[in-house]
């Protein structure tokens, strides 16, 4: 397993929130496959995907463990966390401005970690470089590397945050709403790239593993291949995607679906009551209660837990049938039919 | 005002001595006239603290408006008031108040007057630059959707919300004006004897320096210096706290 | 056939680029909306959509077109004419425009004065054109509140302490207060969270339904488009490439550049590499 995030929870010093950021989350990425991770805002998305990085909010104490290829992240020294963070693991941000300094050349930014991290020598870095424009499908790489961030636009320059995320050879992709920001054709454009690498990786033999963080359900499950879906700090539900669209488990999931209008159904929207919960709501029982249009008085003490359904389990390499969800009614049906 | 001796009383009282250190009536000492030091930065600051006040609302009164013009309607009068204020901006403010002080007189009321146009360029520019920045965002379009009128919504919405920053702008101006005023005293353009002010303190305590005495020339000075510093710290604060949190 | 609410005929804006020349944001756009009806607008961004929003409410000069309400053309804001008239006549104008059209922006964070409270800014709006006046504008803006779902503690909050999605409601709220009767929204929903966007798209169904209000909703996003609205338009480049109902311009759409936008949007079975291939044919005309 590539990256396995095993009941991390983070918790803020006292006082800052209610309730922990993170909340006993379990999370598999493997070789070669993408697994999409969506919530509102709030839920702990990008909170799980920097803690692979080991980035943790200012104060925060964490617990359980995040392997990567084996190795807690969480354990690391410093020297070994600069190589992880340099070499094993790339991060795509949302705004690719944010990520470009306006005033250098975008062949300085791609350079840069390929002088400093592969050790390779100015000349090299600079083929390598216009070889990576070249393979994120910009046209006149040459020309690219001399121009500056305000003369390309932003689907340009997400290609070129890409390409410098994949200079270093990454095992593990994240991906934190990287398409977000982008018009939607643009986005599908990104992400047909992002599969047409992954697919080279695959057949290079040299597996990519992807964690695709977005607020968006309809676009995680179609084109991921596993998907988690996070509210208030949990993981609520996580199944292969294909079983997203046709069988939901989880209210919350459900209801996000539900909610997400789509092209093929001619059904109205429907809301969601109520709004995302915040750092300084705290909950004794289901954090989705409040909003739940199935909630029962039993969930209002009913700790979460995965409930497992269908194919072999959770633990198998990601090819598997099965997933879980955090639902009491799930369990009871579990139980009642076991 | 509460003050150890009331400065027209010290002014009478007794005949002329040279100006003394420390005493248990005196805790800062006396002026070459024999009058309470204490007493008279007390009483002087009044004007001191007031002088400024007046200076910056005509100031603020000038610049905020002229900045708010120039960002609303842009375009030539937008030009025109920049290069008012970059003639303005290059021209040295004391030479500029000493002349209009050579033109109507001297006096604390021309001083004001002068140190108030004088101060009103660099509140311009920056006010100008606030309201730049805020009539580009979607509230003021919606209100001019809604049909308000341009000088409604400067006047009741746009400078309002400006009010934050330039509020601590003008916090750390005051020290700034308080210390031109002073300048101004010192130089003999300013207040004249027989008012008590800071400037015209230090100036009158100058020749007890001479002397010997340092107190008469040191007690104002450091009054205005602490102000100045005082000021300048509170209105970073200030700014600070009220640009926060929007 | 009722009269069309609003009538946009050969609306057409350029802009001075700074090494001289011009581009055409919009080039000759014409639609209609039916009373109670909506429209929809759609494009990439770049398209002149936000533009088309824009020249609607006047905040937007255009270098040629007409804009008719109800059969009424807009007169000009600050073009020609308005310098003739007396500053009584001339806010007269200003307000009667004022209640043809109004807006919601799509940034609720920066679209509201964070000086007022949700209850002073619809008072700020009544205030202005003066329709309702002591008790009835008090009753009027408890009415208005309710109609978007607010309640008393967000009444005497400022934009602050407001969620985003109970922003866009007061965002809403404002411009009804003016009682337009064509109600611009530009990409409304699309900086909320998915399950308050639903929301949202709900209570713009609900006030359509009981306000008669015509809707021109400006977006991005086709599936939202899909169920807001009764016709559509597509944008590309400043023109309009396809118009019709929504459910035939989107389930048999004539133009590539339709197909291309609709290739865009994820679904079971999605593969975004047709978005691709979309492009490079659209590319080769």
């Amino acid at each position: 397993m590539l990256l396995d995030i095993e009941d991390l929870t983070i918790e803020l010093p006292a006082g800052a929130a209610a309730r922990p950021m993170l909340a006993e989350v379990s999370l598999r990425v493997g070789r070669d496959e993408v697994v999409g991770l969506v919530g509102e805002s709030g839920s702990g998305k990008s909170t799980t995907a920097r803690a692979v990085l080991r980035m943790l909010p200012e104060g925060a104490r964490a617990s359980g463990s995040v392997r990567v290829d084996g190795e807690d992240v969480l354990a690391m020294d410093p020297a070994r966390l600069r190589r992880h963070r340099s070499r094993t693991v790339s991060m795509i941000f949302q705004d690719p401005r944010s990520a470009l300094n306006p005033v250098r050349r975008i062949g300085d930014f791609l350079t840069d970690p390929l002088t400093r991290v592969l050790g390779l020598s100015r000349r090299d870095a600079v083929a390598k470089a216009t070889e990576l424009l070249a393979s994120v499908g910009l046209s006149e790489p040459e020309r690219r590397m001399r121009q500056r961030p305000h003369e390309l636009s932003g689907g340009m320059l997400q290609r070129v945050v890409i390409a410098a995320a994949l200079s270093t050879d990454p095992d593990l992709l994240l991906a934190d709403e990287a398409t977000s920001a982008l018009d939607a054709t643009t986005q599908a454009e990104v992400l047909a790239l992002l599969r047409s690498i992954q697919e080279e990786r695959r057949r290079a033999g040299s597996g990519l593993g992807t964690l695709f963080i977005t607020h968006d359900l309809p676009l995680a499950a179609a084109y991921c291949d596993r998907v988690y879906v996070m509210y208030a700090g949990r993981v609520v539900e996580q199944q292969p995607a294909h079983g997203l669209f046709a069988d939901p488990k989880h209210p919350y999931t459900r209801g996000l679906l539900e909610c997400s209008p789509s092209l093929g159904d001619d059904r109205a929207p429907r809301p969601i009551p109520g709004r995302p919960p915040s750092l300084s709501d705290a909950f004794t029982g289901c954090p989705f209660l409040p909003r739940c249009a199935r909630a029962e008085a039993e969930c209002e003490t009913w700790a979460p837990v995965a409930v497992p359904f269908g194919g072999r389990g959770v633990d198998g390499d990601g090819s598997d049938e099965g997933g879980s969800a955090a639902c009491r009614l799930l369990e009871l049906v579990t139980r009642s039919s076991a | 005002m509460r003050t150890p001796d009331r400065p027209a009383r010290a002014r009478r009282g007794g005949p002329v001595r040279l100006a003394r250190g420390t005493t248990s009536p005196h805790p800062l000492g006396t002026d070459a006239s024999g009058q309470d030091l204490l007493s008279r930065v007390l009483y002087g600051a009044r004007s001191s603290l007031l002088a400024p006040l007046a200076l910056l609302a005509l100031a603020a009164l000038l610049g905020v408006t002229m900045g708010t013009v120039a960002a609303w309607r842009g375009g030539w009068v937008d030009t025109l008031l920049s290069r008012v204020t970059d003639v303005m901006y290059a021209f040295p403010g004391l030479l500029f108040v000493v002349l209009v002080i050579a033109v109507f007189g001297d006096g604390l009321t021309t001083s004001i007057i002068a140190l108030g146009l004088a101060y009103a360029p660099t509140i311009a520019r920056y006010t100008r630059s606030l309201a730049l920045a805020e009539r580009s965002k979607p509230y003021i379009d919606a209100y001019r959707v809604q049909g308000m009128s341009g000088t409604r919504i400067c006047v009741r919405h746009l400078v309002p919300n400006l009010a934050g920053p330039i509020v601590g702008y003008l916090v750390v101006l005051f020290g700034e004006g308080l210390m031109s005023l002073a300048t101004l005293s010192y130089l003999g353009f300013g207040a004249g004897s027989p008012s008590i002010d800071w400037g015209l303190m230090v100036q009158e305590g100058q020749d007890a320096v001479v002397q010997g005495a340092l107190l008469p020339a040191l007690v104002p000075g450091t009054a205005i210096a602490a102000v100045v510093v005082a000021f300048n710290i509170v209105g970073v604060r200030v700014s600070d706290r009220l640009g926060k949190g929007r | 056939m009722t009269e069309p609410a609003l009538v946009v005929q050969g609306l057409r804006k350029t802009y001075a680029l700074p090494g001289g020349g011009r581009t055409t944001a919009v080039d000759d756009v014409s639609f209609s909306v039916p009373a109670g009806g909506s429209l929809g607008i759609v494009g990439e961004s770049g398209s002149g959509k936000t533009t088309v929003a824009r020249i609607l409410v006047d905040l937007v000069r255009p270098d040629a077109g007409t804009i008719a309400v109800n059969g009424r053309e807009r007169t000009p804001g600050w073009r020609g004419g308005g310098r003739l008239l007396g500053p009584g006549a001339r806010r007269a104008a200003r307000l009667g425009r004022a209640r043809e059209i109004q807006i919601v922006f799509q940034d609720p964070y920066v679209s509201l004065d964070p000086r007022l409270t949700a209850r002073q800014c619809l008072r700020t709006a009544l205030r202005l054109h003066g329709r309702y006046e002591g008790q009835a504008a008090v009753g009027r803006i408890e009415e208005l509140l309710d109609q978007v779902g607010l309640g008393k503690r967000e009444a005497d909050a400022r934009p602050r302490g407001l969620s985003g999605g109970q922003r866009q409601r007061l965002a809403i709220a404002r411009a009804l207060a003016v009682e337009p009767e064509v109600l611009v929204l530009d990409e409304a929903v699309a900086a909320l969270d998915v399950s308050i966007q639903a929301q949202i798209l709900r209570l713009l169904a609900d006030i359509r339904r009981e306000t008669g209000v015509a809707l021109v909703f400006v977006s991005h996003d086709l599936a939202v488009v899909r169920h807001i609205t009764d016709d559509t338009l597509v944008m590309r480049r400043g023109r309009a490439v396809e118009t019709g109902p929504t459910a035939r311009v989107l389930d048999t759409p004539e133009d590539r550049y339709t197909r291309l936008l609709l290739s865009s949007v994820p679904h079971d079975g999605w593969d975004p590499a047709e978005t691709v291939r979309l492009r490079a044919e659209l590319a080769e005309l």
